[in-house]
């Protein structure tokens, strides 16, 4: 798909797909790293039946470095975001185990409800980098495609539109949060799925100190100027 | 105008005035302590902005605080807002001619077409009276719906200056055009006290605006310290 036609499904259904933006090779060499560390690391996980989530990934994995400045990537997140954009998140792993539980369907618009504020505007663009094939089986994200033009929370569990995002491992899935969505379950038996997912906001976005795990100055050092500044606010002090 | 019709008005034009808000007498206070402390810096230039007033003005503070201003901050913006610029003073003397019409920040560098809600609020304390020929601010009504900017060098005819007393407050949403009007007589000042809201999810970057000392900020009352929290130092 390409960049332009990318940004149009974006805007209009909320998601889009670009397949073939990494090595599948290296897409396998992340996914088996992410797992190792996770199974081991206490600290910054969460997650509950199956599903887990590591934050600030790129602290334990610098690795991960060059999918932040992926060129493509950052493209299309200039497209939508325009030109003075951040990294807000440094990099969560998600983890979705065979046998894994459906997560909940949820959107940004549930924190902009609380907040009784801006709750017009889709800034929030999520990126997920598929380290494993994404298949209906496997707990592939699902969407409900057009959703985030309602400007407001699902107010039921279950819509018939709702659809799996499938992908080929190496591909990205671009989504902005205030889409509906929700991890899949995990029906397989023996097939996990990982994404490492990148959260880019605009600049005049306020992070609050604590939200994301922060990276580590030493490292952060050694990081790209490029990524240096997309990371600028996410450094230790 | 009362509160209601001011929410209203706030929505519908992207601005409002609400009149006597403080005393005549503290305005001219206000007014001659601003003039005071502007007077020795750049002399020659006939429009003036003092920022990070809240620092040497601290007699501000009850502005920034009060309540009818407070809740139309939480009507435009929501119930987390912070206040931003710490106080700016806007001296325009006689002679001064009209600014270029814009809109506030963030906006100017955020990809049109704009949030529909508003990402920013400014309060002009008119600590002297705003009439078409001191210079008061103009503004183009119903302009923030535009979501965009105005066509440079383009005149509109719908631009009208906002006139007021002393005392008297106006508020606009930071997406309205406007601009400084020009200062047509001989020997009227126009000074405003201007307070700028934006809610909490916007960003206020350290080096936009002076930073508050951190011995003033302690004295001040708690509503205060928490919309500047963002703004004291370390």
């Amino acid at each position: 798909m390409e960049l332009k036609e990318a940004k149009r499904q974006l805007d209009e259904q909320g998601y889009c797909i670009l397949a073939d933006q990494l090595d599948p090779g290296e897409a396998s060499h992340l996914d088996a790293q992410a797992r190792s560390l996770m199974e081991r690391q206490k600290e910054h996980i969460w997650g509950t039946n199956g599903y887990l989530s590591l934050e600030g990934a790129l602290n334990p994995m610098p690795e991960l470095a060059p999918l932040c400045t992926h060129p493509t990537i950052l493209e299309l997140v200039e497209m939508v975001l325009g030109n003075n954009f951040i990294l807000a998140n440094n990099v969560a792993m998600k983890w979705c185990k065979p046998g894994a539980k459906a997560g909940g369907l949820h959107s940004a618009w549930a924190a902009r409800e609380r907040s009784h504020a801006f709750v017009d505007y889709s800034i929030d663009l999520q990126v997920f980098w598929m380290l494993t094939d994404f298949t209906a089986e496997n707990g592939a994200t699902m969407v409900v495609p057009f959703s985030h033009h309602s400007r407001r929370s699902p107010t039921q569990e279950r819509y018939p539109q709702e659809i799996p995002v499938v992908g080929k491992k190496g591909s990205v899935f671009a989504f902005y949060d205030t889409l509906w969505h929700r991890s899949g379950a995990n029906t397989s038996h023996d097939q996990h799925r990982m994404a490492a997912n990148i959260l880019y906001l605009p600049w005049y976005i306020y992070i609050q100190t604590g939200q994301w795990p922060p990276i580590k100055r030493e490292l952060y050092n050694q990081f790209s100027p490029r990524l240096q500044e997309l990371l600028a606010r996410s450094v230790e002090a | 105008m009362d509160l209601q019709e001011a929410k209203i008005q706030l929505d519908d034009e992207g601005y409002c005035v609400l009149e006597d808000q403080i005393d005549a007498h503290e305005a001219d206070y206000l007014n001659r302590r601003a003039s005071a402390l502007m007077q020795s810096a750049h002399a020659q230039d006939k429009y003036l902005s003092l920022e990070g007033s809240l620092d040497l003005i601290p007699e501000l503070a009850p502005l920034c605080i009060q309540p009818t201003i407070l809740e139309l901050a939480e009507t435009a913006l929501g119930e987390n807002f912070i206040l931003a610029n710490n106080v700016a003073m806007k001296w325009c003397k006689p002679g001064a001619g009209s600014g270029g019409l814009h809109v506030d920040w963030p906006l100017p560098s955020i990809p049109e077409p704009w949030p529909i809600s508003p990402t920013g609020l400014a309060a002009f304390w008119m600590l002297t009276d705003f009439t078409a020929k001191n210079g008061a601010t103009a503004v183009i009504p119903f302009s923030h719906h535009t979501r965009r900017g105005p066509t440079s060098n383009r005149t509109y005819q719908q631009e009208v200056p906002v006139v007021g007393k002393k005392g008297s407050v106006l508020v606009f949403v930071n997406g309205l055009w406007h601009r400084s009007g020009a200062n047509t007589t001989r020997n009227r000042n126009r000074m405003a006290a201007s307070v700028f809201y934006v809610p909490s999810f916007i960003y206020r970057p350290k080096d936009g605006w002076p930073i508050m000392s951190r011995h003033v900020y302690d004295k001040f009352p708690q509503r205060l310290q928490a919309l500047l929290a963002r703004s004291v130092e370390e």
